[in-house]
């Protein structure tokens, strides 16, 4: 199917791509349907788009990038879920929060991670309590600091 | 809102199977204990204020610009760290 995104423009998609949120995710529980969209220059980071709403996107990342120790345990999961731990492979992201002009303070949502269940093509945005990470990382800090410094 | 008074040891039920009980009392804080079903969940209000703050801000279309400068960034800076 075809989608327009506001990123990307009109999209083609494979209906099999389509990842279901049945909660939403919080600020936007109407919205169930999202695709995965990615495009060289804006590699490592992905398009989290919605299928039902072109506005709606929200810029994703591989958190083993930043943290490659980041990892999550079954213990983080509601126990309804119905997931087959360790059968079913799962995928996870981090959202990026990128403010306008400044692409250097962007930020990473590591408390608050988005698990995708590629089996079942279904997702949650879980939150992790008493997370030691932050839910807005800044991605180059050290950069930053060492800039500070030589001036 | 409902305002109920509870002392120490004493509890709440909500809709039946979720248990809210005073623990102790602090001079600015009291301790609570909550049973609740698994799939109810649980969370302190500002984590969850948080996490839908962050999310809101985040989808703040961003333009293609920014994306694309972010991601030079990102991918220099994995580079100067090789």
């Amino acid at each position: 199917m075809k989608i327009n995104t506001r990123q990307f423009g009109e999209v083609s998609i494979d209906d099999d791509k389509i990842i279901n949120m049945p909660d939403g995710i919080p600020g936007f529980k109407q919205q169930e349907r999202y695709v995965i969209l990615e495009k060289k220059d804006t590699a490592p980071f992905y398009l989290f788009q919605c299928v039902d709403d072109p506005n709606l996107a929200f810029v994703i990342m591989d958190p083993l990038r930043f943290y490659p120790e980041y990892t999550l345990s079954v213990k983080d999961f509601d126990k309804t879920i119905k997931w087959e731990f360790g059968k079913e492979e799962l995928s996870c992201f981090v959202i990026i929060t990128i403010p306008k002009g400044k692409p250097e303070d962007m930020t990473a949502n590591f408390m608050a991670p988005i698990v995708i269940n590629n089996e079942r093509k279904e997702g949650m945005q879980l939150i992790l309590q008493g997370s030691p990470y932050s839910h807005q990382q800044l991605l180059l800090k050290e950069e930053k600091d060492q800039i500070k410094h030589s001036y | 809102m409902l305002i109920l008074t509870r002392k120490v040891g004493e509890s709440i039920v909500i809709a039946n199977d979720i248990i809210v009980k005073v623990i102790e009392t602090g001079k600015n804080s009291i301790r609570i204990g909550i049973d609740a079903p698994r799939e109810i969940s649980v969370l302190r209000q500002e984590v969850f204020d948080a996490i839908q703050k962050e999310n809101i801000l985040s989808s703040q279309k961003p333009d293609n610009i920014d994306i694309a400068r972010a991601a030079k960034l990102i991918g220099n800076n994995d580079k100067e760290s090789e």
